[in-house]
């Protein structure tokens, strides 16, 4: 195999990690021996490529805690805006009680369609939405069943 | 300089194996939150990533920091690594950016003598030719940090990671040919840079 100085300097760092053919690489030699700057150049490459600079010791175990550290938030990322979506709710739920109960009509008229069984459909037991929260009357968060704070929290989950 | 698929990717073609399944099941794994696998992707690719921040930086302590942050951002970030290139190579892209965005926040490159976190594998038992290899490694050191940002890249991913000119095209977001002629004008002018001072 006859190589040009190009292919040779272009192959000279897969020749010298032995990443090559054995014929490729005895090509490589070959041209080497009776071309001065393309020895120059396979010299160069071998003083780099012999230059390590070993990790330091400790950094192993320094990435590594660091990654098990920033991977644990993320399950908690979730749940923050979830639990202050929460508590809001809860608390708009609670200061009902300062504010006179709104007429039957007038909610009808400005409350938006919420999802959830129509007027006519039988409500299942714990069915809570906010609406209906905030329209239950309940005084404060202590006015709500066990059941009904889970259905309201299963509502803002979703 | 040759911008064409040559003998270099056809020999290569031959040798060089596709993407490790190992590897592959590897990141699967530590994409599922398989510490142990993570554990030891970070163990393979240490090295590797650490000598190209500090070959980019060249700064031991900023190096350090690059590397985690990389680590961090890879395995983090392995519901978005889709395996079109391989793990290595979408590794040493991140570090490549984390890198620059390291330098940039820190300002100016700091121009030091590497020497103490260099290791020469030169085989030699005799301390005065160690000394001397040394030497000659931070001399081409001092010139290989003083290459223009691409240059310096493309011949630290070729000569100091093994990559191929598709891998560093990947690893630097840019094309093969790109890759290419940045190497080879990297070496030339690191030739006649080291000619100069031996003068």
């Amino acid at each position: 195999m006859k190589l040009g100085c190009d292919d040779v300097r272009d192959l000279a760092p897969d020749v010298l990690r032995g990443a090559t053919s054995a014929t490729v690489a005895l090509a490589v030699r070959e041209h080497a021996a009776s071309c001065a700057e393309c020895a120059a150049e396979i010299e160069l490459i071998r003083t780099i490529s012999r230059q390590h600079a070993p990790a330091p010791a400790g950094l192993h175990e320094r990435v590594v805690a660091q990654i098990q550290q920033r991977a644990r938030p993320r399950s908690h990322q979730r749940r923050v805006p979830l639990a202050i979506a929460a508590t809001i709710a809860l608390l708009l739920i609670g200061s009902r009680a300062f504010l006179p109960p709104p007429a039957d009509e007038e909610s009808a008229a400005v409350a938006p369609p919420v999802e959830g069984p129509a007027a006519d459909e039988p409500v299942g037991p714990g069915w809570m939405t906010v609406e209906s929260a905030w329209n239950s009357g309940a005084a404060s968060l202590a006015d709500l069943t066990e059941e009904q704070l889970k259905a309201l929290l299963r509502e803002l989950e979703s | 300089m040759p911008v064409h698929k040559s003998v270099s990717e056809i020999a290569l073609s031959r040798v060089v194996p596709d993407p490790s399944e190992e590897e592959a099941s590897l990141v699967s794994r530590a994409r599922g939150g398989d510490r142990a696998a993570a554990d030891t992707l970070v163990r393979r690719h240490l090295r590797d990533v650490y000598e190209l921040a500090l070959r980019l930086l060249n700064d031991p302590d900023l190096a350090q920091d690059v590397t985690q942050e990389a680590f961090v951002s890879a395995l983090n970030g392995l519901p978005r690594f889709r395996g079109e290139a391989s793990f290595r190579t979408w590794l040493m892209r991140i570090t490549v950016n984390a890198a620059r965005t390291a330098g940039r926040s820190r300002g100016r490159r700091r121009e030091i003598d590497l020497r103490s976190a260099l290791h020469v594998d030169d085989g030699s038992p005799d301390p005065s030719r160690r000394a001397v290899d040394l030497d000659e490694a931070a001399r081409v050191d001092r010139e290989l940090a003083r290459l223009p940002g691409k240059q310096r890249l493309a011949v630290a991913l070729r000569l100091k990671q093994g990559m191929s000119y598709s891998e560093i095209a990947v690893a630097l977001d840019c094309s093969e040919g790109a890759a290419r002629v940045n190497y080879h004008l990297g070496i030339k002018r690191l030739r006649e840079a080291l000619h100069e001072t031996r003068l």
